[in-house]
C-alpha cells in the first residue's frame, strides 16, 4: 500500500508512514506507538566546523620604515647652525638669570654657612651650578619657550634666526606641549654633558634635524617663511 | 637626501668646527687650569673648593670634585682623577670621543658620499647614546658611592 499523504510505499502492517509519519489506513491504531519520523534538523553535527585554514590574524602590516609625519617632505627644516645661534641668543637670557640667582642664593648661602674665606664663595658654585642652570632655563623658558612659542611659534632667539616650531601636523605647539618640551630640556641640564649632546643631536638626525627635547614631543623646527 | 651640495658642505663645516671646539675645550682645561686633591688653580691662582652642600649636610653634592677630577683627567692622570670623582674622567673621555666623532662626521659630510654620511650618522647616534649613558651612570654612581662612604665614616 501507499501513504495517502506522501505516496511513500509502505508495508501493510505499519500504522504510520515511515516517510512522513501520517497514520495509515491499514495499521492498528492501538498498536505500539511509533513516533513519527522527524527528519533531523540541519544541525552542525554533520558539518565539520573546523575550517581548512586557520582564521586570518588581525591586520598588522609590517612597516619596514617608521611612519613619516604628514608634512615631512615639504618642510624646510632649520639647519643646525641657525638653531645653535638661536639657542645661544636664548641662552644669554638664561645666563643673565643665572648670574642674578647666583648672586642672591650665593649671598644667602654665604650668610647661612658663614664661610670666612672670600674664595670659598666661588667654590660653592659646584652645587649651585647643578641647579641654577635648569632652574634658570625653566624660569626664562616659561615666557620665552612656552608663552612665545605657543603664541607666535618662536622664541626670541628663534625669531632672530627666523625659525619656527611646529608639531607633526604643521600647527603651533599648545602651551602644554611647549611646557613638556621645556621641562625635558631643563631636566637634561641636571646631568653633565647631556645638554651638549641634546644640542648636537640635529647634526646626525636626518632629515628632521630634531633635538632630543624636540623628539620628546614630536615637534620640528623649520624656517619661518612668513617673515622671510 | 641633501637639498644641494652647498648645504652639505655648510653642514659639514659646522660639524667639523663644533667637533674641533669640543676637543679644544679639553685642551683649554688642560692649559688654563691646574689641580690636585685639595685645590683648583686657574692660571696659577687658587680658586675656592668649599661646597655649600657639603658644608651644610656633610656629604658631597653630585658635582663635588668634578672640576679637579676633569682637570686631572685632561692631564692624563686618569686614576688620580677617578679617586676624586669618577665622573670627571668619564666626562673628559666622552667629550673627546663625541668631539672626534662630530669632527669626523663633519669631514664625511663635507667630502664623503651620501651613503657614507648615512652610515656615519647612524654610528654617531650609537656613540652618543653610549657616551651619554656611561658618563651619566658613572657620574651619579660615583656620587652615590661617595655619599655612602661619607655616611659610613660618621
Amino acid at each position: 500500500m501507499f501513504c495517502s499523504k506522501c505516496g511513500h510505499q509502505l508495508d501493510a502492517a505499519v500504522a504510520f508512514c515511515t516517510a512522513c509519519g501520517a497514520p495509515t489506513a491499514g495499521g492498528s491504531a492501538t498498536g505500539p506507538a511509533v513516533p513519527p519520523y522527524v527528519p533531523p534538523p540541519p544541525s552542525a553535527q554533520s558539518y565539520d566546523p573546523a575550517p581548512p585554514y586557520p582564521p586570518p590574524p588581525p591586520y598588522a602590516p609590517a612597516q619596514p620604515y617608521p611612519p613619516a609625519p604628514p608634512y615631512a617632505p615639504a618642510l624646510p627644516y632649520a639647519s643646525w647652525g641657525d638653531r645653535a645661534l638661536g639657542y645661544i641668543i636664548d641662552s644669554l637670557f638664561v645666563l643673565g638669570v643665572m648670574i642674578l640667582l647666583y648672586a642672591v642664593l650665593g649671598g644667602f648661602f654665604l650668610a647661612t654657612v658663614g664661610f670666612s674665606r672670600s674664595d670659598s664663595f666661588g667654590g660653592g658654585m659646584c652645587c649651585l651650578g647643578l641647579i641654577l642652570f635648569p632652574v634658570s632655563t625653566l624660569l626664562v623658558g616659561l615666557y620665552n619657550r612656552v608663552y612665545l612659542v605657543s603664541q607666535r611659534g618662536y622664541s626670541i632667539g628663534q625669531g632672530v634666526m627666523k625659525l619656527k616650531v611646529i608639531d607633526a601636523h604643521g600647527r603651533l605647539l599648545s602651551q602644554g606641549t611647549a611646557l613638556i618640551r621645556l621641562v625635558v630640556h631643563a631636566a637634561f641640564g641636571l646631568v653633565p654633558l647631556l645638554p651638549v649632546l641634546d644640542l648636537l643631536w640635529p647634526l646626525w638626525d636626518d632629515p628632521y634635524r630634531q633635538t632630543l627635547h624636540d623628539k620628546a614631543v614630536n615637534c620640528y623646527v623649520i624656517y619661518n617663511r612668513d617673515v622671510r | 637626501m641633501f637639498a644641494s651640495s652647498h648645504a652639505a658642505v655648510r653642514r659639514g663645516s659646522a660639524a667639523l668646527t663644533v667637533g674641533c671646539l669640543l676637543i679644544l675645550s679639553v685642551a683649554a682645561l688642560r692649559l688654563l687650569f691646574d689641580a690636585d686633591e685639595q685645590q683648583t688653580r686657574f692660571l696659577g691662582r687658587p680658586v675656592g673648593t668649599a661646597c655649600w652642600f657639603k658644608a651644610r649636610f656633610g656629604v658631597p653634592c653630585p658635582n663635588c670634585g668634578m672640576t679637579r677630577s676633569a682637570i686631572l683627567a685632561s692631564r692624563g692622570e686618569i686614576l688620580r682623577a677617578a679617586r676624586i670623582a669618577p665622573g670627571g674622567p668619564a666626562l673628559v673621555i666622552c667629550l673627546l670621543t663625541v668631539g672626534a666623532g662630530v669632527a669626523s662626521l663633519g669631514a664625511i659630510q663635507r667630502w664623503g658620499r651620501a651613503s657614507q654620511v648615512l652610515r656615519a650618522q647612524s654610528a654617531m647616534r650609537v656613540v652618543v647614546i653610549a657616551c651619554g649613558s656611561v658618563a651619566a651612570s658613572v657620574w651619579i654612581g660615583g656620587w652615590m658611592v661617595e655619599v655612602a662612604r661619607c655616611l659610613k665614616q660618621r
